[in-house]
Parts: C-alpha cells; structure tokens; sequence
C-alpha cells in the first residue's frame, strides 16, 4: 500500500525540469564523445602521417642502397636513373622529402609533412659508400640516380 | 486490475540514441584510417636495380667468354673484327630475350675510345731491320702484354766481313725486357769464321744465360737457301721446303709482363745487315718504328658499353676486359 502511495506521489517534481535535465546530461554526454572522438582522430591522423613518411623514406633509402651497391660494383658509365612512384599523400596532406649531408658527412634522408598543422620531419639515415649529393622533391613521382657526371646519388624529379 | 501508467519509456530511446551515435562515430574513425592507409602503399621499383646488376652480370661473364674465344681464335690483326661480328650475334641473343621477368631492352657494344688499343708494325717491302731515321737499336713496342703474331722474313742473313774477329760481327737481336731488367734475347747471326765456312746461327738466351742454339751445322731445316721465315712468338723457321717445327724456343721465357721489345742491329758498318720484313702486333705503344710501318688497332683489350633500359631503370655500365685472360677451362 505504501507503494502505490509513492508511486502516485508527484510531489516536489516537475516534468519540464526531468526532460530538460535528461536532455542537458544527454547533450553533455555527446558533446564530450565527440570532442573526444575529434581529438581520437587527429591522434590517429599524426599516426598515419608518420607511419606514412616512414615508408616513403624506408623506400626512397633501399633505392638509395640498390644503386649504391651497383655504382660501387661495377663500372656504370652513364646516370643509372631509377623513377619511383610514391604516393602524392599521406594522411591526406602532400610531403617532401630531402637528401641532406651534414658537415661531417653523415647522410639523412628526412621526409617533411608539407602541411604546417601536421609539422613532422622523419629522418633516415644512410649508410652509403657512393658520395652523395643534396636532393629535394616533392611527393609523387620521384627520380632517384646516381648522376656520373658529379660522381654521386641524389634524388630528383623525373623529365618528361 | 488496472496498472498505473509509468514514466520509464523515453530511457531505451535515449540508449539506443548513444548506441547510434557511437557506431556512427566509430565508423568514421574506421573508415578514416582505412583511407589513410590505403594512400601509403608506396609502389617502389620492387628490387629492379637488383635484378638489372644480375642481368648485366650476367652478360659481363657472357662477354668474358666471347673474348676469350675471339682471342684464341684470331690473331691480333684480325681481333676487333671479329669481336663486333661475334657481338652483334650475343646482341641478337639478348635482344630476344626477356630478362628477369620484366621487358628489358639490353644494347651491348664495343667501346672502342675506353677500349685498350695497340699497334701493328708492317715492314712489306725487303729492307733492313731499322727504326725510324735508319736506328740500329730502337723500340719497336713499349710496355706489350700481348703479341700476335710477330713473324720475321730474313730474306738476307746478316753476314760479317771480318775473318774471326767478334768486333766485326754483324748480329741482328730482338729483345724482350721487363721493367726489373729481365731480358729475353734471340739473336740472328753469322759466325763466318773464314770465307768459305758461312754459317747460320740462332741463338736464344736470357737471364740464365743461353738457352738453345740453332745452325746450320746441326739442324737439317737450317740448311736451305732461304729465305727463312722465323714465328718469333712459336719458336718456328720455315722455309718453302723446310719446316722446323714449333716450339723452339719460348718467347720472352723469364720476362714478367709487361716488356718492351726492341731490335738491335749490331753493324760494326762493313758487312751487311739483315734484310727482310717483319709484322709485330701488340698491345703496347710503339716509339721507335718509322711512322709509315706503324698501324695504330684500336681493340686489343676490349671495353664494352652494356645499356640497361626497363621503364624504371636505365644506365650504361662499361666492362673491361683482357684480351689475355687466364684460361680456366
């Protein structure tokens, strides 16, 4: 009996304040998915970018090493011109990648996020025994060489 | 009886709302990262480089064999030409066929300015052994490693005027000398030791000290008339009727290579010198021989152009190889 009592009761309630308080933490509850699932995504596109220049200059290097072994091998006589395709994104924003030599010699292949809201740079480091000389090209389609009239490797875009 | 109606009816839409919205919200990060990852796939030149260095390694030992063969099939005279025949069939070879299961246009050719050359000496017409400007000593090749062939015809033997005397002895003597002084020596003479005893003699001798002796005393084949037709390189005289054989002597035995050849012709100025023609071809340079007797051969120890071409790779590698190679069959 005193259940039903309660149950009946209706007493210091209000149905407007109960919807607005459900429709208010609801609102909450959403907004903070989203926010979170937002900042989930950027996380991953960092991810995906890296890893995505990660490969580009994984690639760019075993060309780099192939035909550094071949020059020093043998006796190539002419440019040994390779053409790549690389993708023209990753993560969706375009990168670049670099060929630099330091002072001391150390060689490093950096591939740069051209994209200033994603501003990452992935170095490679190479080991090689051909000299080598700075190169730069922007993602796609890319000419990796060893240029016999400079005597070294370096990296480039393809004439055609 | 009667139930009372509840307020608890709007909490399964309200779940089912948030249970949307996440399987929204997680496809779209899902099918984010499958776009992404989708892009990276790099398409590199999947080992091409790698497979062009077995392609052209491949034609360098091709090529290796193909010289070797020409070399002991031809004399130096005829070397180069026979080399590009042979190659064009090698490049007709390799033209047919698909290398490394990709389309690879391959060009193979003589690199005739990187290619080691040398020189044909030709003495044609019946005269003394002499260099330029009439030399009695002079050098016919210059740091050689390859001679073939060297044939002499001594249509007049050196004879000397003297009766005994050794300052009146007329010799003619090519020598072969290295760099540490080794020498090799065959010397053409007479050894008339009164006028009615004219006699014929070889001799071969180097750091050892003489090594064979040929005259016309002892050997049968020494005994025609003339005129003797001497294969330097195989230790050979013959003449139209008489043979001796080959294997006389060895041809610069105990000189290490590279040796300069050089001709001598001991002429105290009364007698005669020898008379004859000659034709040397080597890989060294030539000094001391009249221009007009010296041909330049541009092919001895070969160059080869290989060209690589496939739609990622392309370059030209040039392979040097001896015409003197080491027989290892």
């Amino acid at each position: 009996m005193i259940d039903r009592q309660l149950h009946a009761d209706t007493r210091g309630s209000s149905t407007a304040i109960t919807h607005a308080l459900t429709l208010g933490i609801t609102a909450l509850l959403i907004t903070i998915l989203l926010f979170s699932a937002g900042s989930m995504l950027d996380q991953q596109k960092d991810r995906v970018i890296r890893a995505g220049l990660l490969d580009v200059s994984d690639g760019v290097v075993t060309e780099l090493n192939q035909i550094d072994r071949t020059v020093s091998n043998g006796n190539v006589s002419s440019d040994l011109n390779t053409t790549v395709s690389y993708p023209g994104h990753v993560g969706g924003i375009v990168y670049s990648v670099r060929l630099s030599v330091a002072p001391d010699g150390t060689v490093i292949l950096y591939a740069n996020s051209s994209n200033p809201n994603y501003d990452m740079s992935v170095p490679t480091k190479l080991s090689n025994q051909t000299a080598v000389c700075e190169g730069y090209k922007s993602s796609g389609e890319m000419r990796i060489y060893y240029d016999a009239d400079r005597d070294c490797l370096t990296i480039g875009g393809v004439d055609r | 009886m009667v139930t009372e109606p509840t307020d608890e009816r709007g909490q399964l839409l309200l779940i089912g709302a948030v249970v949307i919205a996440l399987v929204v919200i997680g496809s779209v990060v899902l099918l984010n990262g499958m776009k992404y990852t989708d892009t990276v796939g790099t398409s590199g030149t999947d080992g091409a480089v790698a497979d062009s260095d077995r392609t052209v390694g491949m034609v360098e030992s091709d090529l290796e064999g193909l010289v070797k063969r020409v070399g002991n099939d031809t004399s130096l005279l005829t070397f180069e030409r026979e080399l590009r025949e042979n190659l064009t069939q090698l490049r007709r070879v390799y033209t047919g066929m698909t290398a490394d299961r990709r389309s690879v246009y391959l060009n193979i050719s003589v690199n005739g300015t990187a290619s080691g050359g040398g020189i044909l000496l030709n003495q044609s017409d019946q005269e003394d052994f002499v260099g330029d400007g009439g030399a009695n000593e002079w050098n016919a090749v210059t740091d050689t490693t390859v001679v073939e062939p060297f044939d002499m015809t001594i249509d007049d033997w050196p004879s000397a005027t003297g009766v005994g005397s050794p300052s009146q002895e007329v010799a003619l003597y090519i020598n072969a000398t290295d760099d540490d002084g080794n020498l090799w020596s065959l010397k053409i003479n007479d050894t008339r030791e009164g006028p009615s005893s004219y006699t014929r003699k070889i001799t071969v001798h180097n750091e050892s000290g003489v090594q064979q002796v040929y005259t016309n005393d002892a050997d049968d084949w020494f005994n025609d008339s003339g005129p003797y037709t001497i294969d330097v390189l195989n230790g050979r005289v013959t003449t139209n009727t008489t043979d001796s054989g080959p294997g006389l002597w060895t041809f610069a035995n105990g000189v290490n290579e590279p040796y300069d050849i050089t001709f001598d012709n001991e002429f105290p100025g009364g007698g005669q010198r020898a008379k004859g023609k000659y034709r040397l071809a080597a890989d060294g340079s030539g000094t001391g021989a009249p221009a007009s007797e010296t041909t330049p051969l541009q092919v001895i120890n070969p160059a080869f152009d290989i060209y690589y071409h496939q739609p990622e790779v392309q370059y030209t590698q040039t392979v040097f190889l001896r015409h003197d190679q080491e027989d290892d069959e």
